[in-house]
């Protein structure tokens, strides 16, 4: 259904409801007017018109979805915690509850004004003028009498004293029966018009309230699920109604230029997904015609508040005291979930239908999500296009890592010929044309949903990245100053010049020492401790070493590469020195040679790490090839970004060989990350 | 020989040179190739900056 088609049937469904509310409402008050049991008769006609009701319900769901809901469906849709029945249920009751009270208020009322005026009349003599009494009576009854029921009655037991003065008897029983049908009259009048606000306005509101809600809730969440499927498009648009009557939340939310692409335009799957308040209309419009990444603005919303008068203001976040809220720091969010229930918190396009909605029927199928044993948590959607990158890239993560993963949306993926892998803050992640068997495509779309984690974790709790904030960012100072001293770049002058002439004479002499040894078992045996003592398990590292084919694996199984094992040796030293250029380089060989062979491992991240927090000072582009620019670096924080991305990348491989290199050369910064994710 | 390895080696006879794999890692093996390709045909080497360049502003890689 296109947008256009929704509100034909919300004003379809309104009118039909005025109209079985209407017919309820008169065979209510001529079961009444013939004497029935007002008890009786209000539970049968509510009774009949919640049934009605019902089922023009499931006509417009049906109209609406073309699907195939019974009555029986509809009833069974939640309304908050409770589902339509109850909840229908439930509002009757108290509407009849009201009803009932009205019925004898009202007869209880007629009575008593006909009984003081009575007593009014007897009080100050039947004989005297009529026409007088009312001006001669005490202050506090003429106060009295001005109720019109009081003064309607008191006139009428004048008249019925006139009339029983009429000395002809047929004149005299014809103006009775008059003033008995005026009498009567005027209470059922009085009593209709009771009702017509108790029983009838309340029911047709309530029942109004509920079908233009759910139907446009259900309408919404089948659009949502329809353009987030569709992979040619990147942005939509929220629209007002042209019925919308008052400022409301819904102004902020079509009128926010929040990415840059024109009021109410978001990525998609960042788009407030509409109703947002009872019988709101708002609609999602698909716009094919934008594309590229936007620029977030975080304080869009600040400033589009700002900019509108203070009395719209306060329509806008719905009270003086939102308001003030809003103004003083308090996130959106936060404001528009207070006090209301879950199921009717603010949700994004990319937010599924909840578990006991209406679910949206796509006419593409979606892939099903593999199964999943019973006994293991889920922590992504399989069935999304980031949950399946997840599913080849993340599947050994530690828990630390799944569960931001799981708390963190998923990332709209993009597949941009051309253009290389990148992770767009809040909008997307590219994967250019990275195929999910891949290692390399593994690797780089565990860095670019790093980048991802830390632009929504910084979005909690900070401005920028997290790995901006203060507690990141000194972790990444104190290891880099670490890591530059122990390779000798911290500057040069003497002090560095002797390390790493101190490094240089390590290694050769560690080579030697090799080169000395009787033979392969004895060399591999030295080697093997030499992990070992660092708390490395040494075939779990020659595992990862051989899959990056940065080691050959003849090395230790056959007579031996000596330059392998010299390597080998090299970066178990290495990391006892703390000294990752020395790492690096036994990675890559004396001049390089390995370096096409680790295109595809995880040492491209881990020299980049490197390099990022030493600002190319240490291995990274500068020193090892692998790495981002220095003109890349120079940016305001995208070290530290770089940084964390690649430190989830390492540790999302779920290896404990990366695990702990990346701790060892990084400790106080994957202890840091480490913290705030936890 | 891969031709993605095809594309490396006739890369390094052309340039001396390995092209920046650190920056070429993040596109996909099809992409890579055409870069390749593109900069034999120019004549004109590869390098980060220019990497970095072709990427939308304001993302990171």
């Amino acid at each position: 259904m296109i947008p256009e088609q929704n509100n034909p049937v919300l004003d379809s469904v309104q009118e039909r409801i005025r109209n079985i509310a209407q017919m309820s409402f008169d065979m209510l008050m001529k079961r009444i007017a013939s004497g029935e049991d007002p008890r009786t008769a209000i539970n049968l006609i509510t009774s009949q018109f919640v049934g009605d009701f019902s089922e023009e319900l499931t006509a417009a769901f049906n109209e609406m979805l073309m699907g195939g809901f019974s009555v029986n469906d509809i009833r069974a849709l939640p309304i908050g915690k409770v589902d339509l029945s109850r909840h229908l249920y439930r509002q009757t009751s108290m509407t009849n509850a009201v009803v009932l009270q009205a019925v004898k208020d009202h007869v209880k009322g007629f009575t008593q004004a006909r009984d003081l005026a009575m007593k009014i009349y007897e009080g100050y003599g039947a004989s005297a003028d009529l026409l007088k009494i009312k001006a001669e009576v005490p202050k506090y009854l003429r106060y009295a009498m001005q109720d019109p029921a009081i003064s309607q009655g008191f006139m009428q037991i004048v008249a019925r004293i006139k009339a029983n003065n009429l000395k002809t008897p047929a004149l005299k029983a014809s103006y009775l029966q008059a003033i008995d049908a005026i009498e009567n009259g005027a209470g059922q009048a009085k009593l209709e018009k009771q009702l017509k606000v108790a029983w009838y306005e309340r029911n047709r509101f309530l029942a109004n309230r509920i079908a233009q809600t759910e139907l446009h809730r259900a309408y919404s969440n089948q659009v949502a699920a329809e353009l987030m499927a569709d992979n040619q498009l990147s942005w939509v648009q929220i629209v007002m109604s042209r019925t919308h009557p008052k400022t409301d939340i819904c102004d902020l939310h079509s009128k926010l230029n929040k990415y840059g692409k024109g009021e109410g335009c978001y990525p998609k799957a960042f788009a407030p997904k509409p109703p947002y308040h009872p019988f709101c209309r708002c609609k999602i419009i698909p716009r094919y015609d934008l594309d590229g990444d936007g620029r977030l603005n975080e304080r869009a919303e600040q400033e589009f508040v700002r900019s509108q008068s203070e009395y719209d203001q306060r329509l806008i976040l719905g009270s003086q005291r939102k308001l003030h809220d809003f103004l003083t720091g308090t996130p959106l969010k936060t404001i528009l979930s207070k006090g209301v229930p879950e199921e009717y918190q603010l949700k994004l396009l990319s937010d599924p239908a909840g578990d006991n909605e209406i679910q949206p029927v796509l006419s593409k199928q979606v892939t099903p999500p593999p199964p999943v044993a019973t006994n293991q948590t889920r922590y992504w959607d399989s069935s999304t296009e980031a949950g399946t990158w997840h599913d080849t890239s993340f599947q050994n993560a530690p828990e630390w890592i799944k569960r931001a993963i799981s708390k963190y949306k998923d990332a709209p993926v993009a597949y941009k010929k051309g253009e290389g892998a990148y992770c767009s803050r809040h909008t997307l992640i590219n994967m250019g044309r990275h195929l999910k068997d891949n290692l390399r495509g593994q690797s780089v779309w565990r860095h670019e949903f790093g980048h991802w984690i830390d632009g929504w974790l910084g979005h909690e709790n900070w401005s920028e990245y997290a790995s901006s904030m203060p507690d990141i960012k000194m972790a990444i100072e104190q290891d880099a100053k670490l890591l530059t001293t122990a390779s000798g770049f911290a500057r040069l002058d003497a002090k560095n010049n002797a390390r790493l002439s101190a490094l240089a004479q390590i290694y050769e002499s560690e080579k030697n020492k090799l080169i000395e040894m009787a033979g392969l078992e004895e060399r591999v045996a030295y080697i093997r401790s030499k992990w070992e003592t660092q708390g490395f398990d040494f075939d779990e590292a020659m595992k990862q070493l051989s899959i990056h084919d940065s080691i050959q694996e003849a090395a230790i199984t056959e007579s031996g590469y000596i330059s392998d094992l010299v390597r080998l040796n090299q970066m178990a030293t290495a990391i006892s020195e703390l000294d990752a250029q020395g790492f690096m380089d036994a990675v890559l060989g004396a001049n390089h040679e390995y370096r096409k062979n680790s295109f595809g491992a995880a040492f491209p991240e881990f020299s980049d790490m490197i390099g990022c927090a030493t600002k190319n000072k240490v291995s990274g582009y500068n020193k090892s090839g692998f790495g981002h620019s220095n003109s890349y670096l120079k940016r305001q924080g995208f070290k530290e970004t770089e940084v964390f991305a690649n430190v989830i990348a390492l540790q999302g491989l779920g290896s404990t060989f990366w695990n702990q290199l990346s701790e060892i050369f990084m400790k106080n910064t994957v202890s840091a990350i480490k913290a705030k994710l936890l | 020989m891969s031709s993605l390895q095809s594309a490396f080696a006739s890369y390094q006879a052309a340039f001396g040179e390995d092209p920046p794999l650190y920056q070429l890692r993040f596109y996909g093996d099809e992409d890579i190739i055409d870069l390749i390709d593109e900069s034999i045909k120019k004549n004109e080497k590869l390098t980060a900056e220019a990497l970095e360049h072709r990427l939308p502003p304001d993302v990171l890689y």
